[in-house]
């Protein structure tokens, strides 16, 4: 249900996210330009240097993981996937930092005890279940701007997994097309101007959603009007699917959050830069 | 300055250990690839289980006196190192290097 290249699709379902992810080159030049700050020299040093700490085998080369048959698809060269550093330019952080704390809130007392709760009375299988049939229903979304970005191939095997999930998944509660290898290619809006080189402009936290950048934000409007249940349910409807949607997902989230949350010495900046990664490699990508 | 980059290393490791290390035993690892050039290596690996059924896991390392040491942990495109570099850069602008090294100690006391 998560494949390697559809985990950006999650950015986008949730109140607050922890590790989400995007910077184009755009922020981090102008972020060394306009900041002016140097990284403080003794601290970052520290970061390129091994971390005896934390050795791993010696001598051969690295084996961390088992060795076994791998998904093995679109592989890449070390240099490829070097990860891009994303800037400090946040021109709006006081704003940013009160509605981060808004949405923090809003998760700590009214999502978080919800998802706890659902995740008392559904068995994680049925949680998945209902994650992937949510999925089904934004595949538009993913199959204009598959088109867009011209992955052609993409946006077959979307239209594929519609087709097969919708019927024999039932409504996509079971990914039967991927038990037949057909993958998602999770693409979108913002994905999909950061491509054409839209820069992504100033981080922006707002109440109510996951943190965007100015380009996300446009994209995830525009990605709102490619969900067309949107156009023929009420609204009431829609919005207690977003609401299940977030819920269910924060429920399948709740470990990874308290580690995340435990792990950051400054949450609001480990989220925004986490953000801000992973959004940078799924444009790269 | 030296003591604190330990303390850098604590904090790593702690963390690599609260959002990776401990699955490895109830979740299976899946190697995807590595490439190697010169003294840097990285190792991609998939853990598959737990609800979320998959997390992307690339280990970053370098060679350094005949071994193979961990440099940084990139966790579903998202690099430790540097996520901790933008909590520091933060904490470094906003408040003192001291509130950052409490900081730092409160977590891995």
């Amino acid at each position: 249900m998560r494949p390697k290249s559809g985990g950006s699709l999650r950015w986008r379902l949730v109140v607050l996210v922890v590790m989400f992810a995007s910077a184009g080159p755009g922020v981090v030049a102008s972020a060394r330009a306009e900041s002016g700050l140097e990284p403080p020299v003794g601290v970052s040093s520290g970061l390129s240097e091994p971390l005896s700490a934390a050795a791993v085998s010696d001598g051969a080369p690295p084996a961390a993981a088992t060795p076994g048959p791998g998904p093995g698809e679109e592989m890449q060269s070390a240099s490829q996937v070097e990860p891009e550093e994303p800037g400090d330019y946040d021109p709006w952080e006081p704003f940013n930092e009160r509605m981060f704390w808004f949405n923090r809130q809003l998760d700590r007392f009214i999502v978080k005890p919800v998802a706890i709760a659902w995740d008392t009375i559904l068995p994680d299988e049925a949680q998945q279940a209902l994650g992937r049939a949510f999925d089904n229903v934004t595949m538009p979304r993913r199959f204009v701007n598959n088109l867009l970005q011209l992955k052609v191939e993409g946006a077959g095997r979307e239209l594929a997994r519609l087709l097969l999930n919708s019927t024999v998944g039932i409504a996509g509660l079971f990914d039967v097309a991927k038990a037949a290898g057909i993958e998602p290619s999770d693409k979108d809006t913002g994905q999909t101007l950061g491509v054409y080189g839209v820069g992504p402009g100033p981080y922006l936290v707002l109440p109510f959603l996951p943190p965007l950048t100015v380009r996300d934000g446009i994209g995830f409007g525009v990605d709102g009007l490619l969900t067309p249940i949107s156009y023929v349910a009420p609204f009431a409807a829609t919005a207690g699917l977003k609401a299940g949607e977030t819920v269910n997902t924060r429920s399948l989230k709740l470990e990874l959050f308290e580690d995340v949350e435990e792990s950051a010495l400054d949450l609001y900046s480990a989220v925004r830069n986490g953000y801000l990664q992973r959004r940078g490699k799924a444009i790269r990508e | 300055m030296r003591a604190d980059r330990g303390l850098f290393a604590d904090l790593f490791e702690r963390s690599y250990n609260r959002l990776v290390l401990r699955f490895l035993g109830d979740r299976q690892t899946t190697f995807v690839a590595e490439s190697v050039e010169g003294d840097r290596a990285v190792v991609q690996t998939t853990l598959i289980g737990g609800k979320d059924e998959q997390l992307s896991v690339e280990y970053r390392l370098a060679s350094k006196h005949q071994r193979w040491e961990m440099t940084d942990v990139v966790l579903e495109g998202v690099s430790l190192a540097m996520n901790y570099r933008a909590q520091f850069n933060k904490i470094l602008r906003n408040s003192s290097y001291d509130t950052l090294v409490r900081r730092m100690k409160g977590k891995v006391e």
